[in-house]
């Protein structure tokens, strides 16, 4: 779980172009949206294109998105326990 | 209507940042493409808001912010962008993209920034500006375009102030393709030595250069915008006599003219348009030249109206800028020539 949380960080300082941020730099505890890392629905969207393209997750329903995109943890629980590659 | 520049911001391959000040000396590379020199983008836009951005959104945002604050305007009445490519950067990230990923997985982040029209957008969210917000992209007319509607805007009291910018990059994608037209030299020049070069092609380049433009005379005024006329024709009599209309429809002769800015690129197949634009008419005024510092792009003569108003604001005009020709004694009227591949014909006058 460990590997995949910090594989995730670099995942979204990558795809988000947070500039001078580390792995190190985002509480996997906090919140991704909002006042925690500040991320937007667009980034939303991008979130579901990483989990199709990388992990094999489609999301069917977007409300789901809200409690699985909460945290860099529920996230990575989320992909653990659906990944399909 | 008097129409004047207050404010000007320009990013491009030479240190230009200083609005009221030309480089002290020229940024001098071998190479077929010349890059902007660019700020710090923290200083003009927020973490959250840039890391989305690519260079040309950035340079635009920047650019306009510095020449407000050179005009001292904090929210324009209008908001004008000029752009030949757009964010051509983000356009063919999500093009590739759709070909890598067959059509799936397409990132929604750059698909937004491919339209036109996210410059000036982001610029205005930006200041928070709900005016009339308007985009020209018209190859290397589009500057042009943008000016004219910017003049009528103030002339129809629609706005005080507008803000009106041209804003270009270069890509590697771009540059390969237009390659293949022959559009570039075939291998690095020293930029200094580009218009004596005798070859095809001629540098790419790219650049952001914003005015902040008014109704209000002012001492910080850099210059008046006397008239702006475009004309696309392969014909160099219909140039000339349509140019000669566009002074007379200005009041003003050609030995009123104390500088002509020539937007010669160095390609063979074309200078030699400009060189019989000023034999047919007998012109022996001083020319200048801008090409060399900027490289050739849809929108650089909006760089040239600001080398050429930053010259009448200080009544000077640098060497590396005078091409085969004495100095102007005083500087108080400068017309800009630039022409695109021998058909797009624009004219900028602007005046003390």
């Amino acid at each position: 779980m460990e590997d995949l949380i910090k594989e995730l960080k670099q995942e979204i300082i990558d795809e988000f172009n947070f500039e001078d941020m580390t792995a190190e730099d985002i509480d996997t505890e906090a919140p991704l949206f909002g006042e925690g890392l500040g991320l937007d629905s667009i980034d939303a969207l991008s979130l579901m294109v990483i989990l199709e393209k990388k992990y094999g997750i489609k999301i069917e329903d977007p409300k789901d998105g809200k409690k699985i995109f909460s945290t860099v943890r529920t996230l990575a629980e989320y992909i653990a326990a659906n990944r399909k590659q | 209507m008097e129409y004047y520049i207050r404010g000007i911001g320009n990013i491009s391959p030479q240190e230009t940042l200083n609005s009221r000040d030309f480089p002290t000396e020229l940024h001098n590379e071998n190479s077929t493409i010349l890059k902007c020199i660019h700020p710090d983008y923290k200083d003009y836009i927020d973490i959250s808001s840039r890391r989305r951005m690519g260079n040309v959104v950035k340079m635009g945002i920047a650019s306009a912010l510095i020449s407000l604050k050179d005009a001292g305007i904090e929210n324009p009445g209008a908001i004008i962008t000029c752009t030949g490519l757009g964010a051509v950067e983000d356009t063919e990230k999500f093009l590739n993209s759709m070909l890598d990923n067959n059509e799936q997985f397409l990132n929604p982040a750059v698909f937004i920034q491919t339209t036109y029209n996210t410059i000036s957008s982001l610029i205005a969210i930006r200041l928070n500006c709900k005016n009339y917000n308007s985009t020209y992209v018209h190859r290397s007319f589009s500057f042009e375009t943008g000016l004219i509607d910017a003049l009528m805007l103030i002339d129809e009291n629609e706005a005080e102030n507008v803000l009106l910018g041209g804003v270009d990059d270069i890509t590697l994608t771009h540059f390969t393709l237009f390659d293949k037209l022959d559009y570039w030299k075939k291998s690095p020049i020293n930029q200094v030595n580009l218009l004596d070069s005798k070859s095809i092609g001629t540098i790419a380049g790219e650049g952001s250069t914003f005015f902040t433009i008014t109704n209000q005379e002012h001492p910080e005024n850099y210059c008046r915008i006397k008239g702006v006329f475009t004309l696309f024709s392969s014909d160099i009599e219909l140039v000339i006599k349509k140019f000669n209309s566009f002074l007379q429809t200005k009041d003003i002769s050609l030995n009123n003219i104390d500088l002509i800015m020539l937007g010669l690129n160095g390609d063979s197949n074309f200078d030699d348009r400009y060189f019989s634009f000023m034999k047919v008419l007998n012109i022996n005024t001083p020319m200048a030249v801008y090409k060399h510092l900027s490289g050739d792009y849809y929108t650089s003569s909006a760089f040239a109206t600001a080398l050429s108003a930053l010259a009448i604001y200080k009544d000077e005009v640098p060497d590396y800028m005078m091409y085969k020709s004495e100095k102007p004694k005083s500087i108080k009227n400068i017309l800009i020539y630039n022409q695109f591949r021998g058909n797009e014909h624009s004219f900028i006058l602007l005046g003390k």
